[in-house]
């Protein structure tokens, strides 16, 4: 017990230091390119830095907690639909053939190609942006969790029906926390592509926003290190999203660890 | 043996895979209450069809098929099954996986956690209550598997290879648990196994099943299953080996083992 506490401490210390020395590294290369561009178009990352937290005060803050607010709210939605619809698919074998043509024949499509509907249906507000990027995630989060739970093995499925689970039973103790490992992925995978989206789509029709901050507010008016301020508390977001995701997980795969 | 309504009984089963030939054809049988029968034979000649039908995971195609009376439609709370592949979940912890019988019959969590926690206590594995099966070794896993089916009290308890993962020592003490807890000794009971001295140890009655779907099974009484000093005895020695001529006349039985 004492031993895996410490073990466990001894690992967080070590991803804490790995973290600071990537950051370290990110900054150094930073500061050479900006001192080989020499230029205002990319200052270095000491009058940056200065800029975002004078910057926090002055809207910067809001701006990141709307944009948060958009991310979390369009995870939060996609995997409301997406999880309980992959748990369908994936336990039912001619649904799953049924559905497989259309999931592949529109998982490829660009998802913002959809924008101008979504705008026309949802208008520019928040509805459309949210609606746009729980469209990316939701064929992540939709493939993952069939998949996932088409793995579970026949015999978990006996034994468990032995027992006397009905179908809804089988949902909620076997196929729904086997699907969990795959929800993860899904999210872990997409982060990316949903913050990057978030920031195209709050370059319109907003005035909050970091995207709107970035592209509108400070590019738009050549103030450079205010921009890259900007971008600083978009990567924070996602750096923030990403542990989140997978302090969540922790918590409910506490199983799937590889310490077994 | 006194006349008594059997436990379970199958009249004239036939079973087919989607797709496959019939793995059970006209297969009848019956056992009484109380009885343990052990089931051998080589693979594939049907053993774990007929424990799953007996199970109701499995419907015939044909035949009919009562437990205690009472024709078969699908699982029954009072048949507790134990299978090769411990089939404990992952995700849930071993006083959870002991727990999950009582769980899915609503019963209240101080319930349902006091139960299985008395049941690990018996077998030897109270300390592990919080641990995950993939924090577990093969052999407190089975006895976990062993805990959730018998948390339930059934009446009618079928195995399937429970043991057969197991690495011989294992594999020994759970062969002892299993007759601890009544098998051979008025639980009623059906086992199946690859394993002769196994059959001959557990079973009252053994089934040595044909190859094929048409080929004839046959019954050998065991009395001596179950009572202190049978197991190594010269008795035991000569029913053993008796199995083993049954099995080996058959040419296609399974390499024999």
């Amino acid at each position: 017990m004492n031993e895996s506490a410490l073990a466990r401490l001894r690992s967080r210390a070590a991803t804490f230091s790995g973290g600071i020395i990537a950051v370290l590294a990110a900054l150094f290369v930073w500061q050479v390119v900006s001192w080989i561009v020499d230029s205002n178009i990319l200052p270095g990352p000491v009058p940056v830095s200065l800029t975002f937290v004078e910057q926090l005060d002055e809207g910067l803050l809001g701006h990141a907690a709307v944009s948060a607010y958009r991310v979390v709210l369009a995870i939060a939605i996609s995997i409301a639909i997406a999880a309980p619809l992959g748990l369908i698919l994936g336990t039912n074998a001619r649904l799953y053939t049924l559905s497989a043509p259309i999931i592949y024949l529109s998982y490829p499509i660009p998802k913002i190609v959809a924008l101008p509907v979504i705008l026309l249906l949802l208008g520019l507000g928040d509805a459309s942006k949210v609606t746009m990027i729980a469209l990316i995630l939701f064929f992540q989060i939709l493939i993952l969790v069939r998949d996932e739970v088409r793995t579970v093995r026949p015999e978990l499925v006996l034994s468990v029906r032995s027992l006397g689970a009905n179908r809804l039973q089988l949902l909620r103790f076997v196929f729904m926390p086997a699907s969990l490992p795959g929800l993860f992925t899904a999210l872990r995978v997409s982060t990316g592509v949903s913050i990057a989206v978030l920031f195209f789509v709050e370059s319109f029709g907003t005035r909050q926003g970091l995207g709107y901050y970035i592209l509108v507010e400070s590019w738009g008016r050549l103030a450079y290190e205010e921009m890259y301020a900007g971008v600083i508390a978009m990567a924070l977001l996602g750096l923030g999203v990403y542990y989140a995701v997978d302090g969540i997980e922790r918590r409910l795969t506490r199983w799937n660890r590889d310490d077994r | 043996m006194t006349e008594q309504k059997p436990i379970a009984a199958l009249g004239d089963v036939t079973f087919a895979y989607p797709g496959g030939t019939a793995v059970l054809r006209g297969f009848s049988w019956e056992m009484a209450d109380g009885e343990s029968w052990a089931i051998i034979g080589p693979s594939g000649c049907g053993k774990t069809t007929l424990l799953y039908i007996l199970a109701g995971l499995r419907l015939p195609d044909s035949g009919d098929v009562t437990i205690a009376g009472e024709p078969i439609s699908g699982p029954r709370r009072d048949i507790g099954l134990i299978l090769q592949d411990h089939g404990l979940l992952p995700w849930e912890t071993a006083v959870n996986n002991v727990g999950m019988g009582l769980r899915l019959r609503g019963a209240p969590g101080r319930e349902w956690r006091s139960e299985a926690q008395s049941w690990l206590n018996r077998l030897g594995l109270g300390e592990y209550s919080k641990r995950f099966p993939g924090q577990l070794s093969g052999g407190q896993k089975q006895r976990v598997a062993i805990a959730r089916t018998l948390a339930v009290s059934p009446t009618l308890l079928l195995m399937d290879e429970p043991f057969s993962a197991l690495d011989a020592l294992t594999r020994e003490s759970l062969q002892l648990l299993a007759l601890e807890l009544g098998i051979a000794r008025g639980r009623s009971a059906v086992l199946i196994t690859h394993d002769i001295n196994e059959a001959v140890m557990l079973g009252n009655k053994i089934l040595i099943m044909g190859a094929g779907p048409d080929d004839a099974a046959t019954v050998i009484e065991n009395p001596g299953a179950g009572r202190d000093g049978f197991i190594g005895s010269d008795d035991f020695r000569a029913l053993a080996s008796d199995v083993r001529s049954r099995l080996n006349a058959n040419p296609e039985a399974a390499a024999s083992r």
